[in-house]
């Protein structure tokens, strides 16, 4: 058998069956000027590239991470800032008239807390590079050299997390009596006392959340768990956009009932919402707003509701719309 | 050293468990992926596009156009394939984009004396030479095989063309190879 150049270089390249390679073999070694020759050939096939300049592979992450800033992460190491953003752009004028953007950040023994009042979002870069986006009236808690062991946060109100996993040190958040682990994620929770004790929404990667007393409950992307007081947990599907959207500076319903939409609105623009009727409870709400004025705001989320909205002060009622029984 | 897509291949199998993550918008499996591929992605752009910067875009845009997609990114075949795929589409692009950047091997090519170069050191610059003269399609065969490691089934994925048109590609290459590398 005389090898043809096809087979040659399938021979070189290891792309023949056995019987092939050895057939190959077997003809090569039958003349030392063969041998000869097809080792020199295996020298060109396997020469490797030469060599060129280098990628720099993190600049070029940084470049792609700066195409997508909402969903890639972001690595940084600075030591804890904290910059409070308002809720909405028209809302700027409103809280720096009525009250001093007020900057909480104490510390306490080993503890570092941080606070948010009406309206108000704090933006935390963690010293392990994970982020957390505070929501209005909230508070959060973290050891004061954060990440050198276990990151335990404990949160009252709402926070996204983009965590940078680290299986060594898991990322707990405690809150409402359950524990939130990530397992390499974004997610929400949320834990305002007079709302269902806990909610955790999982908007990529898997969480796993824990009640005292009560078995882990595993959530991925894309669903949402809620415990009752009694610490009982329901699962479902959710569109995980609506919840996440106040990291962003946007309120977003998803169908959500509106008293849950009025004490939203209340913690946003700082207003007392009433509702006329409890039955009005029932009406469910799916809307997003960014950078509305208050006024707005309620109009929309009133006429959605098929209700009217009268206003003294910082108070608000949504009642019946007028003519209709 | 130029970086290979199949060593770092073999050791982490699992693409398609970190491509179902991506699907479901994990960004920290995407960056995984991202710094799985970059290098060897990278030296197959620099193939075509001889320049640094333009070889960088080529894989970034790649991979941005991949997070827009995530949720609807269909691969066919295989993650390594349809990577090789996009940067081969990518890089070709780019150059029509600017027709006056004539990749820097396809000038160096053109240079005498490749005969003489055949020291040991020099074997590789005489082969990328002698393949940088080689028929387009041929050169681009030849370089996923023996610089990405590539099966001869997976080039002709990422070629869109048959396993027997790759031998055959392979096979004016050898010959290539063997007339004009001559003996010391």
């Amino acid at each position: 058998m005389i090898p043809d150049d096809a087979l040659l270089a399938r021979y070189l390249a290891h792309e023949c069956t056995p019987a092939e390679a050895a057939a190959v073999r077997q003809w090569i070694a039958a003349d030392p000027d063969r041998v000869r020759a097809v080792e020199r050939l295996r020298a060109t096939f396997d020469a490797a590239a030469p060599p060129h300049q280098r990628p720099d592979v993190d600049a070029m992450w940084a470049a792609i991470r700066a195409h997508h800033p909402a969903s890639l992460p972001t690595i940084r190491r600075r030591p804890f800032p904290v910059t409070l953003v308002a809720a909405a752009a028209v809302l700027v004028v409103a809280v720096l008239v009525d009250r001093a953007i007020s900057r909480r950040s104490a510390t306490h023994g080993a503890v570092r807390e941080i606070a948010t009042s009406t309206g108000q979002r704090a933006t935390i870069d963690l010293a392990d590079g994970s982020r957390v986006i505070l929501g209005p009236r909230s508070r959060i808690s973290t050891p004061e050299h954060f990440g050198e062991g276990p990151r335990d946060v404990t949160l009252e109100g709402e926070a996204y997390f983009e965590v940078r996993h680290d299986s060594t040190h898991p990322f707990r958040v405690h809150a409402a009596g359950g524990v939130a682990e990530d397992i390499g994620t974004r997610f929400v929770v949320r834990a305002y006392a007079g709302e269902p004790a806990l909610r955790v929404v999982v908007a990529e990667g898997r969480v796993s959340v824990t009640r005292s007393g009560g078995a882990p409950v595993a959530l991925g992307a894309g669903q949402l768990a809620s415990f009752d007081v009694a610490g009982t947990a329901s699962v479902r599907a959710v569109d995980t956009a609506a919840y996440v959207a106040f990291s962003d500076g946007r309120l977003v319903f998803d169908g959500t009932p509106l008293d849950e939409v009025v004490s939203e609105l209340g913690r946003w623009y700082d207003l007392d919402i009433r509702l006329a009727a409890p039955a009005f409870a029932d009406h469910h709400i799916s809307a997003s707003f960014t950078g509305l004025a208050e006024d707005d705001v309620l109009g929309a989320v009133a006429a959605a509701a098929g209700l009217r909205y009268t206003r003294q002060g910082r108070t608000v009622t949504f009642s019946r719309a007028r003519g209709i029984p | 050293m130029t970086a290979t897509l199949r060593e770092h291949h073999e050791i982490d199998a699992g693409d398609d468990a970190l491509l179902a993550q991506i699907r479901s918008g994990d960004s920290q499996a995407f960056e995984q992926l991202f710094r799985r591929y970059a290098e060897p992605l990278y030296d197959c752009a620099y193939g075509y596009v001889g320049s640094r910067d333009v070889a960088q875009e080529v894989v970034q845009q790649l991979f941005v156009t991949l997070w827009e997609r995530r949720r609807v990114w269909q691969v066919s075949g295989t993650v390594v394939t349809y990577l090789y795929r996009a940067v081969r589409n990518g890089s070709l692009n780019a150059l029509r984009d600017d027709r006056r950047r004539v990749p820097l091997k396809e000038r160096v090519c053109e240079a005498p004396g490749i005969e003489q170069e055949l020291e040991a050191a020099d074997l590789a610059r005489a082969v990328a030479r002698i393949v940088t003269r080689l028929p387009e399609r041929c050169r681009e065969v030849f370089r996923l095989n023996r610089y990405h490691h590539l099966t001869y089934a997976e080039v002709a994925q990422v070629l869109n063309l048959s396993v027997k048109t790759v031998e055959l590609h392979m096979a004016r290459a050898l010959r290539e190879l063997r007339a004009r590398v001559k003996a010391d």
